[in-house]
């Protein structure tokens, strides 16, 4: 195994985000949203609708999509989600987020469409 | 499922050479479960008329700091004679796996391999163990333990595999790779084929850790051409050699060739051809030149034994029909090295590989009707002879369907307790090719089966549909033409798969109990379904005794598999009850059975963790959710039942040891089974309590390594591997997109920021070996 270098490790680490290290370097408070008034889940429903409006690369949307599934979030819930934006955000932001967070539920869109079996 | 009767299930082992009656061969619990092939295992002797080959041998000796020898050349070159010789000169040990095309089954390959080097140095039961076991994971469990049983040994050994190029299968051919990681200091690890092996070649070189042998140093010299031919007991002067080593290019196989033709007599001008790369040429050689010289008989006989991938005497005459086959089998065999020996009693031999494609080529040429009824007969010879594989090998290379969905229906149950799974699954993958399925139901029984117990609950639904056509197709409802237990075996399947709820689930058990005891056949599976419907339905006295029947059943037949998870049903229910000491008593009992059969079941794990909890064990308890985990993947909606309450005992753990992202992994995973599966009884309603459970906690959950899903728990052997993710997702039948996310989940839930961090994490925590 060849010695990665600090700045590759740095970069590694974000482009993939490695929550320890985010929080530990870049400062980053990743932790649970210390919400009062709102819930961890609903909290984390907005942490991903968020990431979907301002179109968030697809790492960010598989780690907001399993940190809503952490905080005790259903599937259904979390599709409700692109829904419930989507008059503000438009149709561009859902749509390219949708197989995103399909992937990150364990679904895969783009072999589901493929698939001559798929109902 | 179990049967009464046993199936001899010979993997076509000469009796006389069983690998077991070995002195010195290790006890049962260490030995692989399956016969093997012991010529396979047998280092090939040299044998007087080939040339020897001091150059080589002296680089392999010289360059012996480099651990992987690779033998790469097209067919007649000498790779097998070089190794042979390189082994009988060398004092160190060898282990020698000569592979064929069988072995693209992992678990049969490094069975082979784990028993040569078991040979040498005992290996240790750990690797024989995950070898034997249908649900351990070939690149999480078995390569792993594999790999440092050979890193740790202390004796030198070679490990050599011969035609590694006939290693098609990914699982395979990534095995070898990983192997050559771990050669201890010492030893080496030697493939010869007819192309580039499948380790990290470029990587290896630059490493310095690969020496390659090719056709150019295999090529003989004119001076050991002489000797060929001198050998062959052909005489020719000086110029007429030059000629013929010039015309061959050094082939061996080619001068050989040449030496035989001249012996019969052909005359030198004619007397050679190149090995230019183009087969077609040499076999138009063959049929116009070297064949044409032999006797019509000679002819007749090694063209149409070329259908046998062995043969001895007997084998011969009932193929050819003709008496005294077995003295011409043993006149060519003394007089041409083309036909080699696989056992020391000069009973067994097949031909050397070259020369079958040639004579395969020419009995298609001249006779192509005749292939067909040969192979038939071969498998017909072989069932007389209770060798039911190859006779099931040569039924399929026959093209005989009904013969091969016959002996599927016989000899895949014990197939499968011995973990071929890949076997199997090319079996079942033939016959569906064919259509051989339909008319079977014992086969389609088989084949839904094998597919819910390896997680492919479609497939398994698939196949019971055509069960349930072949059950009540033609003559209205509930007509079961053909053998009654067939009938049974059907009823249980239906259960098994419960896939319209517990009532009619409960009716198919009934009728499966009624149908076994009628035809005086023992299935604990049977009463095993029915006691799971009465609990569902609300009646634990009535499915408790049903269990306890079950037992009593099971005792005389085998079936570990049912047996441990009725054990773990009735201590279920004896912890509802509150009578603890008994539940862990019934636990201990799965325990013993599973350990006994080398197998592993989850249901086990969950009961042992509860157990383990109640005592105040946190840290067993945590051990048996890690072994629980490995084998979660398997359980899908094709055993809903087990499915469901497996994880729900597994939430209770969760929640016990206040790991909620466990908990809710899990109760996603239920949810899925029950919109597959909606009518289980009493199990929807303990799930909806654990599920309002689960909701009324707001706390979010840290996402660690107990919320790894099931499909990424499939992915994570995978991952110590060296399959890139484009080659894992064409493994698994996956898009590479899917594999990178799933990847990066795993690591992100592991704390790895690298596939080999991943991989070292995972083993640290139990979820892969090694």
């Amino acid at each position: 195994m060849s010695q990665t270098a600090r700045f590759q490790e740095t970069l590694r680490r974000l482009a993939m985000i490695d929550e320890a290290f985010v929080a530990d370097r870049a400062g980053l408070g990743l932790g649970p949203a210390g919400t009062v008034a709102l819930d961890a889940k609903t909290a984390s429903l907005l942490q991903l609708a968020v990431s979907v409006a301002i179109g968030s690369p697809e790492i960010c949307l598989h780690w907001s999509t399993t940190r809503a599934l952490a905080a005790g979030a259903a599937c259904e819930e979390i599709a409700d989600v692109l829904l419930a934006i989507a008059p503000v955000v438009g149709l561009g932001r859902i749509v390219c987020a949708a197989p995103e967070v399909a992937t990150a539920l364990g679904y895969d869109i783009a072999a589901a469409l493929e698939d001559p079996d798929e109902l | 499922m179990e049967r009464q009767t046993v199936v001899d299930t010979r993997f076509g082992g000469m009796e006389d050479h069983d690998a077991r009656e070995r002195p010195g061969w290790p006890p049962l619990r260490s030995r692989p479960g399956f016969d093997l092939i012991s010529a396979k295992l047998r280092r090939p002797r040299v044998r007087a008329g080939t040339v020897g080959r001091p150059s080589l041998l002296d680089r392999l000796a010289r360059e012996d700091y480099r651990p992987i020898v690779s033998v790469v050349a097209p067919s007649g070159y000498g790779k097998t004679t070089l190794l042979s010789q390189w082994a009988e000169r060398n004092g160190q040990a060898f282990a020698w796996v000569s592979l064929d095309e069988r072995d693209n089954d992992p678990k049969v390959l490094l069975s082979y391999v784990a028993s040569a080097l078991d040979l040498v140095q005992p290996v240790g039961g750990q690797v024989f163990e995950a070898l034997a076991s249908p649900a351990s994971s070939v690149p999480g469990s078995v390569v792993p333990r594999l790999g440092s049983a050979f890193w740790s040994m202390t004796t030198p050994v070679a490990l050599v595999l011969d035609d590694v190029h006939l290693l098609r299968n990914t699982e395979c051919r990534d095995a070898l790779s990983v192997l050559a990681d771990h050669v201890p200091g010492g030893s080496r690890l030697v493939l010869a084929g007819r192309d580039e092996p499948p380790v990290r070649v470029p990587r290896l070189r630059a490493e310095g850790r690969l020496l390659e042998i090719g056709p150019g140093d295999l090529a003989l010299s004119r001076e050991e051409a002489a000797a060929v031919l001198r050998a062959a007991e052909v005489t020719l002067g000086e110029q007429e050699v030059a000629a013929l080593h010039q015309r061959t290019e050094g082939w061996p196989a080619g001068l050989y060739l040449a030496a035989l033709y001249l012996r019969e007599g052909g005359p030198v001008g004619t007397a050679a051809v190149s090995f230019g790369g183009d087969d077609w040429l040499v076999s138009q050689y063959m049929e116009s030149e070297f064949l044409a010289r032999i006797s019509q008989r000679h002819r007749v006989f090694l063209t149409r034994t070329a259908v046998l991938d062995r043969m001895c005497g007997s084998l011969c005459e009932a193929v050819l029909e003709l008496p005294g086959s077995a003295a011409v089998l043993a006149e060519l065999a003394r007089s041409n090295l083309l036909l080699v020996p696989l056992d020391r009693r000069g009973q067994w031999y097949r031909y050397h590989h070259l020369f079958r494609d040639m004579l395969l080529a020419e009995l298609e040429r001249t006779e192509p009707g005749l292939l067909p009824v040969l192979r038939r007969r071969a498998a017909q010879w072989c069932l007389r002879h209770d060798r039911l594989e190859e006779a099931l090998e040569y039924s399929i290379t026959a093209g005989d369907v009904d013969a091969v969905a016959g002996l599927v229906e016989r000899i895949w149950l014990p197939v499968y307790r011995q973990a071929r799974i890949t076997t199997l699954q090319r079996w079942f993958r033939w016959l569906e090719d064919r259509d051989g399925i339909e008319g079977h139901p014992m086969t389609a029984i088989g084949a839904a089966q094998l597919a819910g117990s390896t997680g492919r609950p479609a497939e398994a639904e698939r196949w019971a549909d055509v069960v349930d056509r072949w059950q009540y197709g033609d003559g209205g409802p509930g007509t079961r033409p053909g053998h009654p237990v067939t009938g049974a075996w059907a009823a249980v399947t239906r259960a098994v798969l419960c896939r319209h709820g517990v009532k009619q689930m409960h009716a198919d058990a009934e009728e499966a109990v009624r149908g076994f005891a009628a035809a005086g056949v023992v299935a604990p599976v049977a009463r095993l379904c029915q006691g799971i419907a009465l609990v569902l339905s609300g009646d634990p006295d009535g499915g408790d005794a049903c269990f306890e029947a079950a037992i009593r059943d099971g005792a005389a037949v085998g079936a570990p598999d049912v047996i441990a998870d009725t054990f773990c049903e009735r201590s279920l229910l004896a912890m509802a009850r509150g009578d603890w000491s008994l539940a862990e008593t019934l636990a201990e009992a799965a325990r013993s059975v599973v350990r006994r059969a080398g197998i592993e079941e989850p249901l086990v794990c969950a009961v042992h963790a509860r157990i383990a909890l109640h005592r105040g064990d946190a840290q067993a308890a945590r051990r048996e959710l890690v072994s629980a985990q490995r084998l979660r993947a398997m359980l899908t909606y094709a055993h809903p039942h087990l499915a469901v309450q497996a994880r729900i005992e597994l939430i209770r753990v969760h929640l016990a040891l206040a790991d909620l992202g466990g908990a809710r992994t899990l109760m996603r995973e239920i949810d899925e089974v029950l919109q597959h599966r909606p009518d289980l009884g009493t199990l929807v309603g303990e799930a909806a309590a654990l599920r309002a459970r689960l909701a009324a906690d707001r706390a979010p959950a840290a996402s660690g390594a107990s919320s790894l899903t099931a499909a990424e728990l499939r992915v994570l052997p995978m991952l110590a591997t060296h399959l890139s993710f484009p080659e894992i997702g064409a493994e698994m039948f996956l898009s590479p997109h899917t594999i990178k996310s799933q990847a990066m989940s795993i690591y992100r839930k592991l704390g790895a920021s690298s596939r080999h961090q991943a991989v070292t994490l995972s083993r640290k925590l139990g979820l892969l070996d090694g």
